[in-house]
């Protein structure tokens, strides 16, 4: 009988025109719909990342937030084998100081940014990721706020921000440090004093401009972020510009190594300059595109990667202390080398309710590449996803020198 | 014999109406002056089964001549407090969960055959050059056989949504019938039928807009809207800079 509806079902839709068609499925009264209008999210994530050359690894990750008119909060919860821990991503308060003014105080996530890649003016982005992936929106979904006091004018045009991040010193084995299950790791977002003037400018038809000044234990940064709207593509460039050393010696100094190794890089101080050029486009077909150049001065030219895996060859001594700096540029969410290409293409329902996701960073001086497939598909109020990454390359290449060739991600979600 | 009804009809019009008036006269039908709110909500069917659905919030609030626009994402969960703001030419994302602003394409998909800019706003006799092709007779949203306006549209700016648009306008009562948008080499990309008349602040207006898929016509998305209100809203909240800010009603 069922099958008989159906049948009678598809028979009128092919005989029926475009209205007719519609008006057949067209039943449903969404209107009477009763939709709570609340900020509260909760959420929970199982990923399991399978590796071929490391351990593989299962994570649970459970989310919580809620947007108030006076706070807002964002708590995390991460367990990874028999190990949880419990962080507070974002806890602030806020409060409206007339119609123009806001006045923000406490843990925020706190993002700046046009490129798509990499964000040369994201000056709070290091030291603070929490997830597996390699996506930079992931990334930036998944990072701990700095304890901050941020005010801001908005005016017609322009917006005028400053924010003020203290240097917190805490004892590490504390609740303000890292204590066992419930750290609040101060000594990782508020490891430095920060302060940021930020002035936006919206008032050109197609232009949105952003200058910025920040300071901080490198002194201070000259940041700007342009974009411009044409057609369906907007071109976007940001960049930033401070006075510092090559970053693998801030990362060689952070983990106090010998000079004798610090003396096989370039230690002079210059300006160096971070740089992101690029190209967001959306197709006929709704694949949306995105292309990125990005410029690192303080990063490894063909000649610092030489150097870097000649030491790992052939100094035994050194191969832990470059491996840690290495880690140390990655956790600081840096780029490695001087040159970078970014490149994501994005299709939303390819088919029902799945979408896929492919993305590269290659870097064209040595042509090795991180290459990651993705799909997710919705199902209700569940996501599955499938992430599979390669890294591409010969040994003694950017990506091809990784500890593994293959990984894949598989994720399920569940939102409550 | 159509053809003849067509020129003679121009012709008349001619006297009577420019079709600047015309299409003014249809957005007064489509927009609400001043600031409003309305619910709504999104349904994407394919092959005459229902895929995907979503529930917005709509606020918007007339400026100049155009209008500024703030969607709020109430339903799937997964995308629940996603804010879309369009101001100008520019159209930002803002994710509560990353807590990042991004700039995006007004083409870029909302849900199904809906792209963002279809629940905005928007001021078709300010965006296009106009032209009056002429009086056709056509099927409305209940499908009954009208005399229609057609009019030609050509987008004055290269940041307008969809750069060619053909619209039927009922020539009895201003009523938008259907539009077809084209990309700027004229291949249809949909279709957007007008429905569901019903008297809202004081004007019968359309709460139903249908949009099929202008290449496979099985892909059809419905959208809905309910509970408008002309309400007084902050210009605040038509910045940018106030997404990360927003908590609405």
């Amino acid at each position: 009988m069922r099958l008989l509806g159906i049948v009678l079902l598809l028979l009128t839709v092919m005989h029926a025109d475009e209205l007719e068609m519609f008006d057949v499925v067209d039943t449903e009264n969404n209107t009477s719909q009763e939709i709570s209008n609340t900020d509260f999210n909760a959420r929970i994530k199982l990923s399991y990342l399978a590796q071929d050359n490391s351990r593989n690894n299962a994570v649970l990750f459970a989310d919580m937030s809620d947007h108030k008119k006076h706070y807002v909060y964002d708590l995390r919860l991460v367990v990874d084998g028999d190990v949880y821990d419990v962080y507070v991503k974002d806890l602030y308060y806020k409060t409206e100081l007339g119609s123009a003014y806001f006045l923000e105080l406490g843990r925020m996530n706190v993002k700046e940014g046009v490129a798509r890649g990499y964000n040369p003016t994201d000056y709070f982005r290091g030291g603070s990721a929490l997830t597996l992936s390699v996506d930079p929106k992931e990334r930036k979904d998944n990072r701990l706020g700095a304890v901050l006091v941020q005010g801001t004018y908005i005016a017609e045009d322009y917006t005028i921000k400053a924010l003020y991040a203290p240097e917190i010193s805490v004892d590490e084995s504390s609740i303000w440090g890292n204590k066992k299950h419930f750290g609040l790791k101060l000594h990782e977002t508020n490891k430095q004093e920060r302060a940021t003037l930020y002035a936006g400018y919206t008032g050109l038809d197609d232009w949105s401009l952003s200058a910025l000044v920040h300071h901080d234990d490198d002194g201070i940064h000259l940041g700007t972020n342009i974009s411009y709207i044409y057609e369906r593509a907007i071109w976007y460039m940001e960049a930033s510009v401070n006075k510092r050393a090559e970053q693998i010696i801030e990362a060689l100094d952070t983990l106090h190594a010998t000079n004798a190794l610090m003396a096989n890089f370039s230690t002079d101080t210059d300006y160096q300059t971070e740089l992101s050029l690029g190209l967001n486009y959306t197709f006929e077909n709704s694949v949306v595109g995105t292309f990125e150049y990005i410029y690192n001065s303080a990063g490894f030219d063909s000649h610092d990667w030489k150097t870097y895996f000649t030491l790992m060859q052939t100094s035994t001594k050194y191969t832990p202390m470059l491996g840690k700096a290495r880690g140390v540029i990655a956790n600081n969410a840096q780029r490695m080398s001087k040159h970078t290409l970014f490149a994501m293409a994005r299709k939303s329902d390819a088919l029902p309710n799945l979408d896929w996701v492919v993305m590269a960073w290659v870097n064209p001086v040595d042509r090795s590449t991180l290459l990651q497939v993705g799909t997710s598909y919705d199902c209700e109020d569940m996501v599955f996803s499938a992430d599979i990454r390669s890294y591409i390359g010969k040994a003694q290449s950017e990506y091809g020198s990784m500890s593994n060739d293959f990984e894949a991600l598989l994720s399920v979600e569940y939102f409550f | 014999m159509k053809l003849l009804t067509t020129i003679l009809l121009s012709s008349t019009l001619a006297f009577s109406l420019n079709v600047q008036e015309i299409v003014q006269k249809s957005d007064a039908i489509r927009n609400v002056g001043g600031s409003m709110y309305e619910r709504g909500y999104i349904v994407e069917y394919k092959n005459a089964r229902k895929v995907d659905s979503m529930t917005i919030d709509i606020y918007a609030k007339a400026y100049g001549n155009g209008f500024k626009t703030l969607v709020k994402i109430l339903s799937p969960k997964k995308d629940k407090g996603k804010l879309i703001l369009r101001s100008g030419n520019k159209m930002w994302l803002y994710d509560p969960n990353s807590k990042a602003t991004a700039q995006m394409s007004p083409q870029q998909r909302l849900m199904g055959q809906s792209s963002s800019a279809d629940v905005m706003s928007a001021n078709f006799a300010k965006d296009y050059r106009l032209t009056l092709v002429g009086v056709e007779r056509i099927k409305n949203g209940a499908k009954q056989m009208r005399d229609a306006y057609k009019v030609a549209m050509r987008a004055k700016s290269t940041s307008v949504s969809y750069p060619v648009v053909e619209y039927w306008i009922d020539k009895e009562n201003f009523r938008p019938i259907l539009a077809k948008f084209y990309t700027a080499t004229k291949k249809l990309l949909k279709k957007s039928y007008y429905r569901k008349y019903k008297k809202v602040l004081g004007t019968m207006r359309p709460t139903q807009v249908l949009i099929i898929d202008g290449v496979d016509t099985r892909k059809a998305t419905k959208l809905d809207f309910s509970h408008m209100k002309q309400t007084s809203l902050p210009a605040t909240w038509f910045k940018k800079s106030y997404l990360p800010k927003f908590q609405g009603n």
